[in-house]
């Protein structure tokens, strides 16, 4: 017992120890100069995710967070094609950073305290507003989710949707059953052969079961929501140039859907007399050059990705199979949460 | 004393008679050929259901590409082309030189291969209707050629320059830009993985089998304690290691993803290999030094002239199953972000288009794992009835 706790601990130094030596060895240079010099962003995303990150047909990569890639990869270079993409599991995503092994991750990642704080991440803006919501069927009585009470609840293995829907009861002192299975497929399979009165997971991921299911209008999603699972970019922690340019890709596209400007529109702008729109567009003042980008990168991105309209509705939205509503996700003159700080 | 037996004439058919002695010998034997029937019957019956009826194959060839070479870039694909064409060649001269002296021309079956193909190659567009046809053509060529004038030897080494030759010619910059390991993915992946596990770890596994049978207790106990060490890690965790703690240790400097996951997979499947090595050297009698010694034979010679060839010979089977088993264990790279052919499959059945379409996924690719695992057993096969010198 001696021993093993002896190299247990040594272990646990020596894995500190490379920690603070990777991070101190990136914390002379802003990674904006390494990927400048490079030629070439690289990106952590998740190569399984519907919607957001998996290889199409023809063995590119597609889906909402691998736009967002390219967008950074526009706002340094000018050419959204200069990004290699590397597929991380959930467990690596934070060494990847860590290690410098990727320039930044969109890939389906909570920002929560513990995160930011102890695990030595930045996040920057998120990108993505989700939370756990609760399906049924569409003839189920319930209306709201407390009305489930005594019911069986089923859920994937994994996650913290079993503890959150779980704390949810417990708190009102309700009685619930939770059936929990490997993947959601088998999820959805216990649910419609009449296991489980009603399934949970994140809205999204509920919004695309019902929408690619073979009949959507057998069910029917409760309004609540009952977690916060804001998803959002982070880089290596302590610098803050680079997290600027990630955080200000994002915020490009969702300043341009605030001035209603698209990949379509924004040559067209550049003939705008409104200020905030030349100020965008880096037809005046300096803000590219602070970041350390050139002054027009906004365009650049927009050009190439869209604003975060066209980016959702191209990834996620009403064309595509998963047809996810807007909901906070929405800018905030539609109601929703996203809100850009101004460009000037 | 003597007495002619009479030869009993047949009256059912050899088929019947098999069926008797083997299905129908005993009253418990017709109840279990009975129950087994209706199991496979309804398993054959459930499935031709639902894949004549319910599944939704165009899934399949719409992402055939990628479950073949995964994100490879499109306009670089005339090296996985080039690499396949050598690799037919060099199938063919293997195949041809093992089947040397053996009246081996099977023209019914290379007639039909090459009608299935002429029937296939014409639905296909340009350039699929060229390359396809030469790698099979290939292959012949070089069965004929290896037959009338290679020897096995000479094939084997043949397949290390082939190795090599396809590393360069897949990702190597030409003029035209290269491609990055991290492109490769698929079935392609999985091969190149497999092959370079099993490869690798032969010699690996053999040296450190060897190391641990020493007489020096230094090199005894570091191989012992290799071989203990990783034999009681799941290959999970060794990739885990590979993923999270090399970049660390190594700050910053980056190692290629793919040459990680080798280095993960030799260094398994050498210790499970040297083991079974030590069982081979283990069971050889040792009368069998003794008199390699007494003939005067030097201690290496006794070693690489007696004692590994009869020990590898008694492990074949061992060493086949865990090629086989290292093959399929090649899934678990996702870890290290790598796309082989089952992250890929797990990609494909994300991609909103063919959401639900999990079953023709998995079924496609268990079909192309089970090909190849029984290829590799058959060869097995094979290779065990050539090395039997006792018989």
């Amino acid at each position: 017992m001696k021993y093993k706790n002896a190299i247990i601990a040594s272990l646990a130094i020596a894995g500190i120890a490379a920690g603070v030596l990777a991070v101190t060895a990136q914390g002379s240079t802003s990674r904006l100069d390494t990927v400048k010099k490079r030629g070439k962003l690289i990106c952590g995303v998740n190569a399984t995710l519907s919607g957001f990150g998996f290889l199409d047909s023809n063995g590119k990569y597609s889906g909402f967070d691998v736009d967002f890639c390219r967008g950074v990869a526009a706002a340094v270079f000018g050419d959204a094609s200069k990004v290699d993409f590397v597929s991380l599991t959930a467990a690596a995503r934070f060494t990847a950073i860590q290690s410098g092994e990727v320039d930044v991750v969109f890939r389906n990642t909570t920002f929560t305290s513990s995160r930011d704080g102890d695990v030595g991440v930045d996040f920057g803006p998120i990108n993505f507003y989700d939370g756990q919501g609760v399906m049924v069927k569409a003839d189920s009585a319930a209306k709201r989710i407390a009305d489930l009470a005594g019911a069986t609840i089923c859920t994937n293995q994994g996650t913290t949707t079993e503890q959150n829907i779980n704390d949810y009861f417990r708190q009102r002192k309700l009685q619930i059953k939770v059936v929990t299975y490997q993947d959601f497929n088998l999820v959805m399979a216990a649910f419609n052969q009449g296991r489980c009165d009603a399934v949970t997971t994140d809205s999204s991921g509920l919004a695309s079961q019902k929408a690619t299911s073979a009949d959507p209008s057998n069910y029917r999603i409760l309004g609540e929501v009952i977690s916060k699972e804001p998803l959002a970019p982070f880089v290596a922690q302590n610098d803050s140039k680079w997290r600027d340019v990630v955080s200000w890709t994002v915020y490009s596209t969702i300043y341009a859907e605030e001035l209603e400007l698209t990949s379509r529109n924004i040559d067209a702008a550049k003939t705008s007399t409104d200020p905030v729109v030349r100020r965008f567009l880096g037809l005046e003042g300096t803000s590219g050059k602070g970041l350390g980008l050139s002054a027009d990168f906004a365009v650049d991105i927009i050009k190439a990705v869209g604003s975060y309209k066209e980016i959702f509705d191209r990834n996620l939205g009403p064309k595509t199979k998963l047809n996810l509503p807007r909901r906070q996700n929405a800018n905030y003159e539609q109601g929703g949460l996203l809100y850009s700080p101004p460009f000037r | 004393m003597q007495k002619t037996l009479e030869t009993p004439t047949p009256r059912a058919s050899r088929f019947q008679l098999w069926a008797q002695e083997n299905l129908f010998s005993t009253p418990l034997n017709s109840v279990l050929t009975a129950l087994s029937s209706l199991l496979i019957l309804w398993v054959v019956y459930s499935l031709s259901v639902w894949a004549f009826t319910q599944a939704r194959w165009a899934v399949i060839p719409a992402n055939f590409r990628l479950l073949m070479i995964g994100p490879f870039p499109i306009e670089q694909i005339w090296r996985v082309w080039t690499v396949l064409i050598v690799v037919s060649l060099t199938a063919g001269l293997h195949w041809g030189s093992a089947a040397k002296g053996q009246p081996l021309v099977r023209w019914p079956f290379i007639t039909a291969t090459l009608i299935a193909l002429f029937a296939l190659v014409t639905q296909w567009g340009f350039p699929l209707s060229i390359l396809v046809p030469t790698a099979v053509l290939a292959v012949f060529a070089g069965f004929f050629f290896g037959r009338a004038a290679l020897s096995p030897r000479a094939v084997n080494f043949t397949w290390l320059g082939v190795f090599a030759f396809a590393m360069i010619v897949l990702s190597v910059d030409f003029g035209q830009g290269g491609v990055q390991t991290r492109d490769w993915g698929g079935l392609l992946l999985t091969m190149i993985l497999a092959v370079v596990g099993i490869v690798a770890s032969f010699p690996l596994g053999v040296a450190l089998a060897i190391g641990r049978t020493s007489q020096y207790p230094i090199i005894s106990a570091i191989c012992t304690v290799f071989i203990e060490v990783v034999r009681g890690t799941p290959l999970v965790v060794v990739f885990f290691i590979a993923q999270l703690f090399v970049p660390l240790l190594l700050g910053g400097s980056n190692i290629d993803a793919l040459f990680r996951a080798m280095i993960g997979i030799t260094v398994f499947s050498a210790a499970y290999l040297a083991e079974n090595v030590r069982g081979g050297l283990q069971s050889l009698p040792s009368g069998q030094i003794e008199a390699a010694r007494a003939l005067g034979l030097t201690g290496t010679q006794t070693l690489l002239l007696i004692v590994l060839p009869q020990a590898l010979k008694a492990v074949v089977p061992a060493l086949v199953g865990q090629g086989i088993a290292l093959f399929k264990d090649t899934s678990l790279v996702y870890i290290i972000g790598l796309k082989e052919l089952t992250t890929i499959t797990n990609s494909i059945r994300n991609n909103p288009n063919f959401i639900g379409t999990e079953k023709e996924l998995f079924f496609t690719i268990s079909v192309i794992y089970f090909i190849f695992s029984y290829a590799m057993s058959s060869g097995a096969r094979n290779l065990e009835k050539r090395l039997n010198t006792n018989r």
